[in-house]
């Protein structure tokens, strides 16, 4: 538990070292929430049937609190950027020379980072948002400990497809190729951007297949009161099952290639 | 039993031949083609505990590769090391404990934050305890004068900073072995006279056990007190320094400075290594030939103004060894002196 601690210290040093990035990230974020806030103001007032039956602070604070947790569950930037900068300068090596399971550590630092994130990027525009637009509030401490809960497992489940991800830098030394796709994949069909419910019900069955779902999907849809009672319990009970799910896949992935890393270097 | 065994340590890699032509990017992912490469052969040597040892040689010989088992990061094709009873790439996680490792082309530090927080993290990686932390960082202060810069983030740091910070780091959880792979490289004199001043006192007061890898034979020469020569994957000479000096080294240097010029000095058992202005560099086997012989044969013919005689420097002698291998004694035989006396 120490290791989590000492990393969050660590990349709080790290984001105060760059003050202007810190009001320009601030200021890009502010940006973005008042972009949807406005696009999904006028998509509503047109043709409010078509959002299934919820209201406009409902679909608004959806939208906007989707943009405030991409601050912290972060597609674009993680573990999975931090091993392929570490496998081309060749540092991956004094990572792997340490007395902490690969996986751990890795863990360790990805949630510093969420958490001085958390800190400096999620609440501040968070408090922001309230006050500028009308959105909804969780109606029960129930409702707002099973939104933490959902947030705490979502960022369990990005952490390994993050990892998973990242890991392919092993074999290619580089993600760029990649990287477009995996965003692009991630954004849509996690839901952060457009709410699950209004794709097309071919879509839904491949979206229930995939983690991503349970990233954003289902802590804001809780937040909002869109998934509630049992179906939330559900939600909550796949999302524990795709972190279970998937630590055991990155452990063997991982194993793997950290086998072969050992055996052919490099 | 010695604290690092190395037997027959033997690795090879494979190596992808790459595709070219149409798609070859896409291809490459199912490539199939390999070539053997061997990087290290046949290495079996051992280390005492509290010993200095240099390992040296050309780029490729093999030396990165050897750290890198010794280290536990990569497997062996065959053969087996033992580091204080461990296998390093079996016990990786027992075995880190026992190690502090530094590469001089890479840090283990974290660019963007000053470099005592970097030491937090690996007071915590590590699970030093408090008092033996306090009493290394104070140590380290003191000898490397890291609080100079201890604050700052490893970004803005120069390499000799760097370098000694990257040290510290290493040793703060009292390793008993400490690898160093090229720790003076790119360092100014002044600093590099700092890190050896810093390292050899490490090892004597600590009795941490150093293998030191350098193209450096300065480091050599004023830290090691053995030396291992590796090429092609295998050791070629294993001793002291002294011992290599003796065994190779019995060519002297004759520097005559000469009145008079025009002169051509071939004088049999020697050969001219330069002429530079009125002084000509003899090289000849002290064996054979004393100094005084050829002073007198010169003196016959010219009028001497000054001479000295250069031991050999370990550079040359080492550069010897990777020309020709270990029958670096018998090109001098073969070396037909020109008699040709004036």
């Amino acid at each position: 538990m120490s290791l989590f601690w000492i990393f969050s210290r660590q990349n709080f040093y790290q984001q105060s070292a760059y003050r202007l990035n810190f009001w320009l990230e601030i200021a890009g974020i502010m940006l973005q929430i008042y972009v949807v806030y406005k696009l999904w103001n006028v998509l509503f007032e047109q043709t409010p049937e078509s959002f299934g039956g919820i209201t406009l602070p409902q679909m608004l604070t959806y939208a906007v609190l989707g943009m405030l947790l991409g601050s912290i569950l972060s597609i674009g930037e993680g573990v999975h950027t931090y091993i392929q900068s570490q496998v081309r300068m060749g540092q991956i090596t004094s990572d792997l020379m340490k007395p902490v399971d690969f996986i751990v550590h890795m863990m360790a630092r990805d949630f510093g980072q969420i958490f001085v994130r958390l800190l400096f990027f999620l609440l501040p525009p968070m408090v922001l948002s309230y006050l500028m637009f009308d959105m909804v509030v969780p109606t029960s401490p129930a409702q707002i400990a099973a939104f933490v809960v959902a947030v705490v497992q979502a960022w369990v489940i990005l952490f390994f497809c993050n990892f998973m991800f990242g890991l392919i830098s092993f074999k290619t030394l580089d993600l760029m190729g990649f990287s477009f796709t995996y965003f692009a994949l991630v954004r849509f069909a996690s839901g952060q951007i457009v709410p699950l419910w209004m794709y097309p019900d071919v879509l839904q069955p491949i979206l229930n297949f995939l983690p991503f779902k349970s990233v954003f999907y289902t802590p804001l849809a809780i937040y909002n009161g869109v998934l509630n009672g049992s179906a939330m319990t559900t939600a909550l009970l796949v999302q524990t099952a795709w972190m279970v799910g998937l630590f055991a896949v990155a452990r063997l992935v991982w194993g793997r290639i950290h086998h072969s890393l050992i055996v052919q270097g490099g | 039993m010695a604290l690092i065994e190395v037997q027959n340590l033997r690795k090879e890699f494979k190596r992808v031949i790459p595709k070219t032509g149409f798609l070859s990017g896409v291809r490459n992912l199912w490539n199939s083609n390999y070539h053997t490469h061997v990087a290290v052969d046949d290495i079996s040597f051992q280390v005492e505990e509290g010993e200095l040892l240099g390992y040296i040689g050309p780029n490729g010989a093999g030396k990165s590769t050897s750290i890198k088992m010794l280290t536990g990061i990569l497997v062996p094709t065959a053969g087996s090391v033992k580091i204080a009873g461990l296998t390093p790439w079996k016990n990786r996680r027992e075995h880190t404990q026992n190690i502090g490792v530094v590469f001089g082309q890479k840090t283990q530090l974290w660019w963007d934050i000053p470099v005592i927080e970097s030491f937090r993290v690996l007071k915590t990686i590590y699970k030093i305890p408090d008092d033996q932390y306090l009493r290394n960082l104070n140590q380290f202060r003191d000898l490397l004068e890291i609080d100079q810069f201890e604050n700052t983030p490893v970004r803005q740091l120069s390499l000799g900073q760097r370098m000694r910070a990257d040290l510290a780091a290493s040793l703060l959880h009292d390793p008993k072995i400490l690898f160093l792979d090229e720790p003076t490289i790119g360092v100014d004199v002044l600093a590099k006279e700092r890190l050896r001043t810093f390292i050899k006192e490490i090892n004597r007061t600590r009795g941490v056990t150093v293998l030191l890898t350098t193209h450096d034979m300065q480091d050599i020469e004023k830290l090691c007190n053995r030396m291992a020569i590796i090429d092609d994957g295998n050791i070629l000479y294993d001793g002291s320094i002294d011992d290599l000096k003796s065994k190779f080294g019995n060519e002297r240097t004759l520097v005559i400075e000469l009145d008079d010029a025009p002169y051509r000095l071939n004088l049999p058992g020697t050969r001219v290594l330069r002429e530079e202005g009125p002084r000509v560099w003899l090289a000849f086997n002290r064996d054979q030939l004393s100094a005084s012989d050829i002073m007198m044969r010169v003196a016959e013919h010219h009028t001497i103004r000054d001479l000295t005689v250069e031991e050999p420097e370990i550079e040359s002698i080492v550069r010897e060894i990777y020309e020709g291998g270990m029958s670096g004694q018998k090109k001098e035989e073969e070396h037909v002196p020109v008699l040709d006396l004036q």
